[in-house]
């Protein structure tokens, strides 16, 4: 099913799509959690984990391709109209928990670096409310989102790896592969946590004009995602010491105290205000499909989903507790056992599928 | 010339003939004038017209000398040397041309039938210099008050027979002439059809401007950011023609309308075409730090004074701690209070006579200013803010953008002292996400997205001539190329004059 051609965007913003839905608040900490086992080698297992995802991107387009519609359409394909909607449901559910824990983890920046006092719900509403409008614009207006939040920060987020690189030791990264195979594969599953999110291509394929065109796109944000991180893990390798790293919460940040202008210091400021143009158009993203995939399960209107979902952001917002690392720990799971083991399945029954279809007729 | 005033034989008894109705209905007011050619009653020719609207010299020169004779009307009409001359027995259309400068000519008193002679008096002030969009170099001719004034302007300057002019009647009061300009063959026969459909379903009693047709036909009404341009510049109308757009021409306004447009036009001045590539980039991108400047600089410094003045090296800290130290008001009250004493400065400064109003700008701007800062209230480097934000304001060649820039900063100001720098990005997130949203005639407002190739030419940059060589894509342009090399380089080959 695809859907009308009025509401559908060009091919190359697949590439702006991507990055979106990869960058979120897992750059300013991942550097802590790969690095706990793989040490300095971690980097290793974000290139790894990369080439992960460019395969799972190959999986999605040849799924996506197949059913020609998303990942409902897939669904009722396979499994026929109830359970194929049943199951679709656990997808959204993922959608949502994702945007939660994005989310989540920003107030808590927020709160942790800027204002200690605010009350949870006051950010988690502003947030929401401008992803809100975001997406009432329809899925054009949650693209453009994507987009400008790629081109503005852009700047600062590579001026911001220029700054550390005069005190870094390069010689931490020596000697290369001293750890463990076991040790890698733990960073490489903790990487393919931090550059998750191409999972949202599963809902707006069918918005894609020629989609078939865009699959070079995909592939190319996930090259320039991985590279960031990549980047983005040397950079504070190089900075901080082994012990250093496990004890700095957000590396990132505290990356950024390190720039000094004649009439601006304390950068961490900017640049987690700035952070939020980042954030919201990740939100919005899976907010979007997340309601739309609600949307069409229910057979109800997209702005009371949406809503619906917002209202159940800030009240869990309001509450968190203990919730947040037991949220971190779901989702991660939930993202391999889903993405890297059940769609790959997914495609094969796919496949036979059509293929007996065919040697029937 | 003997005129006799027909009224003296109104409303006696004797006098039993009917008159028409629309004779009726018009000469229920003083200036209407209804009168007979001669003292005898069987003497042809009765003429009535509206006294304040005609010319009286076109009407004894011209109509007159030609009422001696006993003619039928007919012949009447290919004697008379004045070009729009109708033979009418439509109530209507009687009553109609009478009210826009048409005299009527009778044969008998109670005929309908009747010539309607176009004698209408059209003065207007003479065309002359922009007063609003002023421009050191290019053209100095602006549209005025009169439509067929400014169709003629633009006909001049694009003097090809597909320059289509649509002409309707807005206004269930006003009945005011609007025109839709656009060049066949250029121009997206949607979005003609959209703005020429969107006009005819206006119902409003009265159009005084051009800039209500636009505010009732754009997209969203409920935006800060004007979708069309209002300009009083033919060279910019003629220009924008050319590219596809559409233009709103309104009788009795001296600004026409061009739709479909984008956020960056509004930083595009037509003297940018008048200097080398390169400075006139310059200028352009200075208009948009401009408009960063006048919106973000006030909020910023509420959002830094307040929270996070750790963002400021201690040495510059100084000073700008020194300044605000005898300041008994927070940094929110203080920009607050001198933004809006900046914004009433310029309101007085507008609505003023010219005369006292440049000596009230000196007393508001300097004399006020000073006088704040020596008593205490705000602190100089808000005043040094401030000023240079409102000045920066006035950077867009647009008008109503302008005022839009003067509106947004209030709202943002509010946010940052909510939220501090959040409160500023949060801001500029929503301001983004609206600019995305809004459309123009359907087509997308933010020209930043989606890109499109011919952007770099001439809307976010402006190359070299002989680098502009498409129409603009947004616009949906039914011609593609401006120029007619299109591959070649123009001018000589750069091969060092061997």
């Amino acid at each position: 099913m695809q859907a009308n051609i009025r509401h559908q965007v060009s091919p190359y913003l697949v590439f702006f799509l991507i990055y979106n839905s990869q960058v979120g608040v897992g750059i300013l900490s991942f550097q802590r959690t790969i690095a706990q086992k793989a040490g300095y080698d971690a980097w290793i297992g974000v290139l790894a984990a990369g080439c992960l995802v460019q395969a799972f991107i190959w999986v999605l387009y040849k799924l996506l391709g197949k059913a020609n519609g998303d990942i409902i359409d897939v669904h009722t394909t396979i499994f026929g109209n109830g359970l194929g909607k049943f199951l679709s449901l656990f997808i959204m559910i993922y959608y949502w928990l994702a945007s939660l824990s994005v989310l989540i983890g920003f107030i808590e920046i927020i709160q942790v670096w800027m204002f200690p006092t605010m009350p949870s719900w006051i950010l988690s509403m502003i947030i929401l409310l401008s992803v809100y409008y975001c997406v009432s614009g329809g899925f054009r207006a949650v693209v453009g989102m994507s987009f400008l939040s790629f081109i503005f920060p852009q700047i600062l987020l590579i001026a911001l790896f220029i700054f550390p690189l005069k005190i870094a030791h390069f010689s931490n990264l020596l000697p290369i592969m001293n750890h463990s195979f076991m040790d890698l594969i733990d960073s490489i599953k903790s990487s393919l946590y931090t550059i998750a999110g191409t999972e949202a291509l599963l809902m707006y394929y069918p918005f894609i004009r020629d989609a078939k065109a865009s699959k070079k796109f995909a592939h190319l944000g996930v090259l320039f995602t991985t590279l960031l991180y990549t980047i983005s893990a040397i950079v504070s390798f190089t900075f901080f010491s082994e012990k250093q790293l496990k004890t700095t919460i957000w590396p990132e940040l505290s990356l950024t105290k390190t720039i000094t202008l004649s009439f601006l210091e304390r950068f961490e400021y900017l640049y987690i205000s700035m952070y939020l143009i980042i954030i919201s158009s990740l939100i919005a993203l899976f907010l979007w499909c997340s309601s739309r995939g609600l949307k069409i399960i229910f057979n109800r209107k997209q702005k009371h989903t949406l809503i619906l979902l917002c209202l159940l952001s800030v009240i869990i917002c309001h509450f968190d507790g203990s919730f947040k690392e037991m949220l971190n720990k779901y989702i991660i799971q939930m993202n391999l056992w889903v993405f890297y083991c059940y769609i790959p399945l997914l495609l094969l029954v796919l496949t036979f599928l059509k293929r007996s279809k065919q040697n029937d007729e | 010339m003997n005129l006799k005033n027909s009224d003296k034989g109104k409303g006696e008894g004797s006098n039993r003939r009917t008159d028409p109705i629309w004779l009726e209905r018009l000469s229920q007011s003083n200036d209407f004038v209804h009168e007979h050619t001669s003292f005898r009653e069987d003497e042809p020719f009765w003429i009535s017209y509206y006294r304040t609207l005609i010319s009286s010299d076109i009407l004894h020169k011209d109509v007159l000398p030609y009422l001696q004779e006993q003619i039928p009307l007919a012949e009447l009409k290919s004697r008379i040397p004045v070009q729009e001359i109708i033979l009418s027995k439509d109530t209507n259309e009687i009553i109609q041309n009478i009210l826009n400068g048409h005299m009527a000519i009778q044969k008998h008193q109670s005929d309908v039938e009747c010539l309607l002679i176009n004698i209408a008096n059209s003065k207007f002030r003479d065309v002359g210099v922009p007063n609003m969009e002023s421009s050191a170099l290019g053209p100095q001719v602006g549209f005025i008050e009169e439509l067929d004034t400014n169709i003629n302007l633009v006909r001049k300057r694009l003097p090809v027979p597909e320059l289509h002019v649509k002409e309707m009647k807005v206004g269930e009061l006003s009945k005011t002439k609007v025109a839709v300009l656009y060049m066949d063959g250029i121009a997206d026969p949607e979005n003609i059809n959209t703005v020429i459909q969107r006009i005819e379903d206006i119902q409003y009693d009265h159009i005084q401007d051009s800039s209500y047709i636009a505010s009732m036909i754009e997209d969203n009404s409920n935006s800060l950011f004007p979708q069309s341009i209002s300009t009083e510049r033919v060279d910019r109308v003629a220009a924008g023609l050319t590219e596809g757009k559409i233009i709103i021409v309104a009788d009795g306004s001296p600004n026409l309308v061009i739709l479909p447009v984008t956020l960056m036009e509004s930083f595009i001045a037509m003297e940018d075409y008048s200097y080398s590539w390169i400075i006139s980039n310059f200028f352009r991108l200075l208009r948009l730090a401009a408009m960063f400047i006048s919106t973000m600089i006030s909020p910023l410094y509420v959002a830094i004074m307040t929270y996070h003045y750790e963002l400021i090296p201690a040495r510059l800290l100084e000073t700008l701690v020194g300044s605000r130290a005898a300041v008994p008001f927070p940094p929110f009250l203080e920009a607050l209070f001198l933004e809006l004493m900046i914004e009433m400065v310029k309101e007085a400064g507008i609505r003023l006579p010219l005369k006292i109003g440049q000596s009230l700008g000196v007393v508001g701007g300097i004399v006020i200013g000073q006088a704040v800062v020596e008593a205490g209230l705000t602190s100089n480097v808000l005043l040094i803010l401030v000023g240079l934000g409102s000045l920066a304001s006035y950077t867009s060649p647009v008008y109503k953008f302008s005022n839009t820039i003067r509106f947004i900063k209030f709202p943002v100001i509010f946010l940052a002292q909510w939220f501090g720098l959040l409160g500023v990005f949060l801001a500029f997130q929503l301001t983004l996400i609206h600019l995305l949203r809004l459309t123009s005639l359907g087509r997308p407002y933010l020209s930043q997205y989606p890109i499109r190739n011919t952007s770099f030419q001439d809307l976010w940059l402006r190359l070299p001539f002989s680098m502009q060589k498409e129409n603009p894509t947004t616009l949906r342009p039914q011609k593609k190329w401006k120029s007619t090399g299109k591959g070649k380089k123009m001018g000589p080959a750069n091969d060092f004059y061997e």
